[in-house]
């Protein structure tokens, strides 16, 4: 027997995954809120206005984490539905399922806050330019992924249709990217994009605490909704019972 | 796999693959309505852009494209959308299964006699909605052949949305919402090429990208089509 396999599979079991992310949604999303602190006042209070866009760069605090975990999500929404297809672990599509409400979110939240910061910037509150549009096609993606998850009946069926769906999707990602980068360049369509070269220390630091926090609160949202999602679908168990009476007596 | 285990094919598999071919071609060709029915609809899709919009010939010319490979992928989602919806209920797709034959070769049997069958009224119709565009002959030879492409991809496409979603409450409109955003690329290249060719410049670079992602596509699709139906038997 091969003992390390039996570690890196310690979390596929129900039963622990269960403990795992009631121990640590909780203290995920007190971590989200410690970073947000610091990175929200060095964001808005503490770094002076940029010299060419005054205040309104500020937003790019909210905008940039919001995208870096959009496209993030689902790439590990794809890792994971490739974990439980490639070794029939049902707990790894539950991750996938459980992180695609928040990326959705934070898809929606990027354009938003795009749209927001050109307007001011550029004039315009949008621009069919390469990164705008396939950030689009990725909320597209993620809608089209929660649809699906959502139509199904039967479990198994929704863990497999949705794996199926978001691998193909990520192995597209790329390619719609460079198909529209190829569009907009040649259609010359795109309007400047404000530069962002070097920044100051501060201000990287800001972005880099608010990005953590971002992905905390993502970490954070994700284990809470696994858990829901893996007491409905193994209400009938005996190890959920023992868990739920555990948590439940009082001595 | 939670299903009954599938018999082992001990004789050959192409007798099985070329009859489910040519009951798929001879059912669709029972109904020749539905295939005019296509291309109708590909015909008043592309007329409403210039009844809705001012209609001078520059303009018409540099939207053509556009307008006419959306109306292209719109009739071609719309018809293969529900493709397995009544083979599911029937029992149909129990037979993929216990036939032996390995479903990705099924899927992609499927998908080449729909491809077909897709092609032939959308590409007698395309020419005549090109000259109502005022794109010119080379730009419509090049159209055919973004046809040929991109039709083929879009049915690949669609056929793995419609396993999928076969069987469940969402029906045709998931299955075009999940295709729709996968198509960017294909009409992206396909109306680039066409656009290329009205400006005068080559488009061979365009016309080989979208070669690689037929390619691509025909060999990624029937496998994960034939999950997705074996998933839509099994749960």
């Amino acid at each position: 027997m091969v003992h390390w396999q039996r570690y890196v599979f310690w979390f596929a079991s129900p039963a622990r995954a269960q403990v795992l992310a009631q121990r640590v949604s909780g203290p995920l999303m007190w971590l989200a809120v410690l970073l947000l602190l610091p990175g929200l006042w060095l964001g808005f209070v503490s770094t002076p206005a940029d010299g060419v866009q005054g205040e309104g760069y500020r937003i790019i605090y909210l905008h940039v984490p919001a995208s870096w975990m959009a496209m993030f999500s689902y790439a590990l929404m794809a890792a994971w539905h490739a974990t439980g297809l490639i070794w029939r672990t049902k707990v790894s599509h539950l991750m996938a399922h459980a992180l695609a409400p928040t990326g959705a979110v934070f898809a929606l939240l990027s354009l938003v806050t795009g749209a927001l910061w050109g307007q001011p910037m550029w004039g315009t509150w949008w621009v069919w330019d390469a990164r705008l549009t396939s950030s689009l096609l990725l909320l597209f993606l993620y809608i089209g992924y929660l649809f699906l998850l959502h139509a199904y009946d039967s479990p198994t069926r929704a863990d497999k249709g949705c794996a199926l769906l978001c691998l193909l999707s990520v192995v597209n990602l790329p390619i719609i990217y460079f198909s529209v980068r190829w569009w907009n360049t040649l259609h010359q369509g795109a309007t400047i994009r404000p530069e962002g070269a070097s920044m100051a220390a501060p201000m990287l630091a800001g972005l880099l605490l608010m990005t953590l926090a971002a992905w905390a609160y993502t970490a954070g949202t994700a284990m809470r909704r696994f858990e829901q999602l893996l007491q409905a679908r193994e209400a009938h168990t005996q190890w959920l019972g023992d868990l739920t009476n555990e948590e439940n007596r009082v001595d | 796999m939670s299903g009954p285990t599938v018999p082992e094919l001990d004789r050959p598999w192409w007798p099985a693959v070329r009859g489910m071919a040519v009951r798929e071609w001879l059912a669709a060709w029972q109904r020749p309505g539905d295939l005019a029915l296509y291309a109708v609809f590909f015909l008043i899709v592309s007329s409403l852009f210039p009844l809705s919009l001012e209609a001078n010939p520059a303009l018409l010319r540099q939207i053509g494209p556009g307008v006419l490979w959306v109306s292209v992928i719109l009739s071609v989602l719309l018809a293969t959308a529900r493709l397995f919806q009544d083979d599911l209920h029937s029992g149909w797709l129990d037979q993929w299964l216990l036939s032996g034959v390995p479903l990705a070769l099924l899927m992609g049997t499927r998908m080449v006699v729909q491809w077909v069958l897709v092609l032939c009224p959308v590409a007698l119709v395309a020419p005549v909605v090109a000259v109502q565009f005022n794109l010119g002959g080379a730009a419509i030879v090049t159209l055919l052949q973004t046809l040929v492409l991109g039709t083929a991809v879009l049915v690949m496409l669609s056929c793995v949305a419609a396993a999928l979603s076969a069987g469940t409450r969402g029906g045709t409109m998931l299955a075009v919402l999940l295709v729709l955003p996968l198509s960017v690329p294909t009409l992206v290249f396909s109306s680039l090429a066409v656009q290329a060719v009205e400006r005068g410049a080559p488009a061979d670079a365009e016309l080989a990208l979208l070669g690689a992602i037929c390619l691509f596509s025909g060999i990624v699709c029937p496998w994960v089509g034939g999950l997705a139906i074996g998933a839509a038997v099994d749960g």
